[in-house]
């Protein structure tokens, strides 16, 4: 059992705790790897053993194991009530807090049902700020750590911790060209840093600034009336784009190529800075490029946590595998079959290469729990995130060798392999809550059995096949 | 995370264990196929259609290696023989077959040999695919394209059927091999509908008799 510095008992940290959720590292497994390291070290332990290279979620975890000391307690001291479920929350420490830059972010550690969590939130307080940190955040309808901060009062006696601030590719304020902030929904928030940086800088050459701010509809607007009054005595221009009408249709506002087109004319040699959804970033990014805007001149914050942007790749290999699964199911079912496959597919050498091809796509599969049993934990990272990829494409490598679920022993074999492509798909990224740690020693011994069987029955099956 | 993956190891071999044990057993033969039996040989166990192959089975592996480095010219069986012609004359061989797929090695079968292989019985009669018959219904085209019957007794002459391309009509009147009592009728509307024809192909009723002329051998081993 190791107990946090400076909390008191309820919260811990257990050695079985798994630290690194990507690789399914727990901290024991890391604790014979930092024994005689420093903590300048920590690059090197992170690429022995693969943890904190995926998503970098857990790299302040190592940090901290390593023995840096990255935490500052806090406490809440200001809530406020931007929107319908946005709030701003104002935290406090006993120490000066470190200066930070307009834009950067922290991690927020917080004991949530007696186990920590953590999340990155863009800090919305002016630059130089050593009194307080303040993070605007949205709440979720299934977001344990946004829910819990929302319900909080001011004065109660929640173990907090702030990290350091942290991010580098951040926009300058004192240049003299115009910075234009496309930002959408609850991505506002480093903009507001930005604003109410300059506003205290006043007195200084301060860089011109418009923020473009998109909503789905006016209740969504945040700090709107702020920035507005902000803007009066500074060069900076505020535009809330609603692009939502009342029947829930898009309307005229959205932004699109023309637009974009419009404000690089209007505002020649200006940087840009985006942040908001995945979706919107995309499509922001891609009309620049259509501009002919140097990605110099861009600057993105995808308003993701690392963890989320993990979360949104996950999401994607689920959908993927998900509809291939479907799709395979429902062509047996409707008997929706190809004659020239089926032709193929009946041809005994046809059978011998595509079947060598999905033995190989199979072994393939195996790469990963391979480096994770051996020492070979550098290559944990790279063989996770490709095993989950070619995971998913499991319908289509089976299709191409058979179109059939098959009967009897090949019926097993079958379900046996869907089964391991149906538990890979639910696996605990997929499943993110204080629960997702009680899932996941429940979750993996059920997929890894399921592969196993599979390879066993597959070897059966070569038996068989080469036999009679 | 070692300790749940080696639980989900130790449970996936211990299951797989149980399930090849479970199909190594003789009497669950059955279990082990790549397919299901086709009609009628439903009761048979392996060894009817599949012979040992000669040779131990390092012998076969060694020859099989020598086969794909290119030291040995044909590739050895493995295990157990294909089953070949013999293996289904030893239960269904009758003198008195019209089709006898010895006959499709003369010379003039040629081009339907590289077509269909009527000169084995497993191109008609693939097994472990749960039917009685996989050749396709307008089969009899490969080799009658050119048929004309002198005195036609039929409605619509042969000619004309052949002329027409109504090849799923022929096995309406013609049993394939000539193994059931029954007469072919003159008349279009009296010969059995394709549709009923494929049903039978796919282990459907015995539409053209219920007399056979020879009853094949339940067993190979059946004196």
């Amino acid at each position: 059992m190791i107990e946090k510095k400076d909390q008191n008992t309820i919260c811990k940290y257990n050695a079985d705790d798994i630290l690194c959720y990507c690789l399914s590292i727990k901290r024991y497994e890391i604790e014979s790897l930092i024994i005689g390291k420093r903590s300048n070290d920590i690059d090197s332990v992170m690429n022995q053993c693969g943890g904190g290279t995926v998503c970098n979620g857990c790299k302040i975890l190592f940090s901290e194991m390593m023995g840096e000391s990255v935490w500052t307690p806090v406490k809440v001291t200001q809530i406020n009530r931007l929107a319908p479920n946005v709030k701003s929350f104002r935290f406090e420490a006993d120490i000066p807090l470190q200066p930070a830059q307009a834009g950067q972010h922290i991690v927020i550690q917080a004991c949530i049902n007696n186990r920590w969590e953590l999340r990155r939130y863009t800090l919305t307080t002016p630059a130089e700020e050593q009194n307080y940190r303040e993070i605007t955040v949205k709440s979720y309808s299934k977001g344990v750590f946004s829910n819990w901060l929302h319900q909080l009062e001011i004065g109660e006696n929640e173990r907090i911790c702030v990290s350091k601030p942290m991010g580098d590719n951040l926009p300058s304020l004192i240049n003299t060209n115009t910075l234009i902030c496309f930002v959408a929904g609850i991505g506002i928030t480093p903009a507001l840093s930005f604003i109410r940086t300059i506003s205290q800088q006043s007195n200084r050459p301060n860089r011109p600034i418009l923020i473009d701010h998109s909503v789905n509809f006016k209740e969504q607007k945040i700090a709107f009336e702020e920035l507005q009054d902000l803007a009066l005595n500074n060069n900076i221009e505020v535009n809330l784009r609603v692009t939502k009408n009342s029947t829930l249709e898009l309307n005229d506002e959205r932004l699109n190529q023309q637009k974009i087109i419009e404000f690089v004319r209007a505002n020649p040699n200006s940087d840009y800075f985006l942040c908001g959804p995945p979706g919107y970033i995309k499509n922001i990014s891609s009309y620049l490029d259509v501009a002919r805007i140097s990605k110099d001149n861009i600057f993105i914050d995808d308003f993701t946590t690392s963890k989320s942007r993990k979360r949104s790749d996950s999401y994607h290999d689920f959908y993927v595998g998900l509809l291939l699964l479907i799709a395979f199911f429902l062509q047996d079912a409707l008997q929706l079959k190809m004659d020239w496959l089926e032709t193929l597919q009946s041809q005994d050498t046809y059978k011998i290469y595509s079947g060598i091809f999905f033995l190989i796509y199979l072994i393939s599969l195996f790469v990963l729990p391979y480096t994770k049993l051996s020492n070979k934990r550098r290559f944990n990272a790279k063989a996770y995130q490709k095993h989950k990829h070619r995971g998913v494409l499991a319908p289509v490598i089976f299709y191409i060798h058979s179109t059939n679920f098959g009967t009897v022993y090949l019926l097993a074999l079958t379900l046996s392999f869907f089964a391991t492509l149906i538990t890979g798909l639910f696996n605990h990224d997929c499943f993110y809550s204080i629960k997702r740690e009680s899932y996941f020693k429940k979750w993996l011994p059920l997929h890894i059995s399921f592969g196993v069987i599979t390879m066993f029955l597959i070897g059966f099956h070569i038996y068989v096949v080469s036999s009679y | 995370m070692r300790s749940s993956a080696y639980l989900g190891y130790g449970i996936g071999i211990i299951i797989s264990i149980l399930i090849i044990l479970l199909l190594s057993i003789d009497s669950l033969h059955s279990w082990r196929v790549e397919g299901e039996f086709n009609v009628g040989h439903e009761n048979l166990s392996c060894n009817e259609c599949h012979d040992k192959a000669t040779g131990s089975i390092q012998q076969q592996i060694q020859s099989n290696i020598q086969y794909l480095i290119s030291e040995r010219e044909n590739v050895t069986t493995f295990n157990f023989e294909i089953p070949d012609n013999k293996d289904c004359f030893a239960c269904h061989e009758r003198d008195n077959d019209r089709h006898k797929v010895h006959r499709f090695n003369e010379p003039k079968f040629k081009k339907v040999r590289d077509k269909i292989q009527p000169q084995l019985c497993v191109s008609c009669h693939l097994e472990h695919n749960g039917v009685r018959v996989t050749a396709e219904l307008d089969m009899c085209q490969h080799c009658h394209e050119k048929t004309v019957i002198k005195d036609d007794p039929i409605e619509v002459s042969h000619e004309d059927l052949v002329k027409s391309k109504s090849w799923k009509t022929c096995l309406g009147c013609h049993d394939f091999h000539g193994n059931h009592y029954n007469e072919p009728p003159t008349k279009l509307n009296k010969m059995i509908p394709s549709d009923i024809i494929k049903k039978y192909f796919e282990g459907g009723n015995d539409p053209y008799s219920l007399n056979k002329r020879e009853k094949s051998k339940e067993t190979r081993y059946e004196n």
